[in-house]
């Protein structure tokens, strides 16, 4: 009890102290309302019987959530961020949408999303706890109504001139592979709890072992090439997998102003610890992408294009996607799909992608997105799968409330299945259909 | 009478620029025992006579009777007459179009992806001698050092002031963040 009290003490004089030398506390926060719905007569989100209707319950997902967050500046260059999220279908379930965005219950849940502290000496920069990340192959995901986050140890250095090194422990993550994006269970199915797990558990799970135990990434990330921002990344996800990323981004502003170019390059090794096809053994995936954008700025202000093409090795048997996802979610190449995350980075396939921004002032944002990848049989690919994707979207801000409409035409091998047998079944490997999804995102910021 | 006069004129030198008017019109008179009292200031033909409690009076030049600066808004809008505030007016954008700050004089928008914050802004906190700032946008209510609504963000400019360092997205993307001056 003494104790207690003596580390209560300790901790008010710790706080008062802080208190003394505060920069800035900041309480804000975010309250989210997403909504999906899609015309295929398969069931492509959650088992349900789908009815191939836009709009009606068992073709839609809907879901609400709450970020709040407290981020401190400390004196000394001291930072600190606590952040609870929270996730909630307000009861849309009973009649509106049968499924969720993230977490894959309709359970009102919470955690503590963010919980660091970050100390900066000299030229280095130490960020330890929980927080997000944004690196090629292990980074938070920001397209869900909710984003996965990882326990970490940070460190930057920039005493290298233009130069950021990067050294970073990560221990745990709240990742999982498919739509859900974040685990919403503890590892007894309770709703409530500890809901992060040793890094690589997320892969772990797809390839059915027992392997997790944390990763280690190392990188560099320098300006020091005129206009060229490269950075080179190293990661062993321990007992899982080797891999590193290569890119390079350049503006040639020389060449004609507004003209960017980038090219990038990755591997990812399971260095045959996991046995992905049984009995057989398995090689490393590999694959580049290369973009070519320009801001028509002086043309007409707020327009921006991007064409970008990227293959990957046939002999590969994972994907080039986010470890902390567990392979099957989104991945930094330059072609990724607007909604349809897991083709373009799969092993044996070639993507071209076209992205146009235009943010037509006072109006709207509006953009426009094609993909189309074109996956072949490979070493581990019996069953190629092509898929091509259109999406239009709009957003628009009022004061403090941000919305967005989007449409995305779906067309892939492997998705939306129609009963060509005429069994009233829909199985897989029959001939797939197109189809249609409206969404609508919602977020206040406050 | 001459010495009435050397007297009066120590007095207010002594004194004269001790005297400093608030904004709501009072006058006071900072004393060197560290108190303070007000005065009232009366004309007498063309001089300026400051009349004291105790019941003794002194001739003040208008000069000497300094105007109060008053720290605004709590100490949140302390900074925005400095240079950095000034510097900081125009539309800021990473080379990949990702991040964006517009600052004009009465409203700033912050845009990174979906994320988007506006309203009124201002300066935090302020090291001139690194060329750091913290920047509040979109705040929606103060509760001493509590800032509540918007977003806080730490950035710095380079020595010439041409470009900025968004040492916020430094401790979330672990990037070395550069903006430029876009307009």
């Amino acid at each position: 009890m003494k104790i207690a009290k003596l580390s209560l003490a300790a901790l008010m004089a710790l706080g008062v102290s802080a208190f003394a030398e505060v920069q800035n506390i900041k309480v804000s926060g975010d309250a989210k309302l997403f909504y999906g719905t899609q015309d295929a007569d398969y069931e492509q989100v959650g088992a349900r019987p789908a009815r191939g209707d836009l709009f009606s319950d068992n073709d839609s997902y809907g879901q609400a959530a709450l970020n709040i967050g407290v981020t401190a500046n400390l004196a000394d260059s001291v930072q600190g961020k606590v952040a609870l999220t929270a996730l909630s279908t307000l009861g849309l379930e009973n009649n509106l949408v049968s499924q969720v965005w993230a977490g894959q219950t309709t359970n009102t849940v919470w955690w503590a999303s963010e919980a660091w502290l970050a100390k900066t000496f000299s030229k280095t920069t130490v960020k330890v706890g929980r927080q997000e990340l944004d690196t090629p192959l292990a980074f938070s995901e920001k397209w869900n109504i909710a984003t996965n986050t990882f326990d970490a140890i940070v460190v930057l250095n920039q005493d290298l001139p233009e130069t950021t090194l990067v050294g970073a422990y990560v221990g745990r993550g709240n990742g999982v592979n498919g739509m859900g994006v974040v685990r919403t269970t503890d590892n007894d199915g309770n709703t409530s709890g500890d809901f992060f797990r040793t890094y690589g558990s997320a892969i772990d799970d797809t390839l059915e072992t027992d392997l997790a135990s944390g990763a280690y990434a190392a990188g560099i990330i320098t300006t020091a090439i005129p206009n060229t921002t490269a950075q080179a990344w190293y990661y062993n996800v321990n007992n899982i997998a080797t891999a590193y990323w290569l890119q390079a981004d350049v503006n040639l502003k020389d060449v004609l102003a507004g003209l960017i170019f980038g090219l990038q390059y990755a591997n990812l090794n399971p260095d045959n610890k996991v046995d992905a096809a049984a009995g057989t053994s398995v090689d490393s995936s590999s694959g580049w992408g290369a973009k070519i954008g320009f801001d028509f700025k002086d043309a007409l202000p707020g327009l921006k294009a991007c064409v970008a093409y990227s293959s990957t090795d046939e002999d590969g048997a994972v994907s080039l996607s986010n470890t902390a996802t567990g392979l099957t979610g989104e991945s930094k190449l330059y072609t990724e799909a607007w909604w349809n995350y897991g083709y373009v980075a799969r092993p044996s396939t070639d993507t071209w992608s076209v992205k146009v921004k235009y943010d037509m002032k006072d109006v709207a944002e509006f953009g426009a997105f094609y993909t189309s990848a074109d996956q072949d049989t490979g070493k581990f690919v019996a069953t190629p799968a092509d898929m091509n994707e259109f999406a239009l979207t709009a957003t628009k801000t009022f004061g403090s409330l941000s919305a967005t409409i989007a449409y995305i035409y779906t067309d892939a091998d492997d998705q939306n299945y129609i009963d060509a047998n005429n069994n009233g079944e829909w199985d897989q490997g029959e001939k797939s259909d197109s189809y249609n999804t409206i969404q609508l995102y919602l977020t206040y910021n406050f | 009478m001459k010495k009435s006069a050397l007297l009066a004129f120590f007095v207010v030198a002594l004194f004269g620029a001790e005297y400093i008017t608030l904004n709501n019109g009072k006058t006071i008179l900072l004393k060197d025992d560290g108190t303070w009292e007000e005065v009232t200031i009366v004309k007498k033909g063309d001089k300026n006579i400051a009349l004291r409690k105790d019941g003794k009076w002194e001739e003040v030049k208008p000069d000497d009777i300094e105007s109060a600066d008053v720290l605004k808004g709590g100490g949140t809008d302390r900074f925005m007459d400095s240079k950095f505030a000034k510097a900081l007016l125009g539309k800021w954008e990473s080379p990949d179009g990702k991040i964006e700050y517009t600052f004009t004089k009465d409203k700033a928008v912050f845009k990174k992806g979906p994320k988007v914050v506006e309203g009124k802004w201002s300066i935090e906190y302020l090291d001139e001698s690194k060329r750091k700032m913290i920047v509040n946008i979109g705040e929606g209510a103060r509760l001493g050092f509590l800032s509540f609504g918007g977003i806080a963000r730490s950035l710095k400019f380079s020595p010439d002031f041409d470009k900025l360092y968004d040492e916020s997205e430094k401790m979330e993307s672990l990037k070395d963040v550069v903006l430029y001056r876009v307009k």
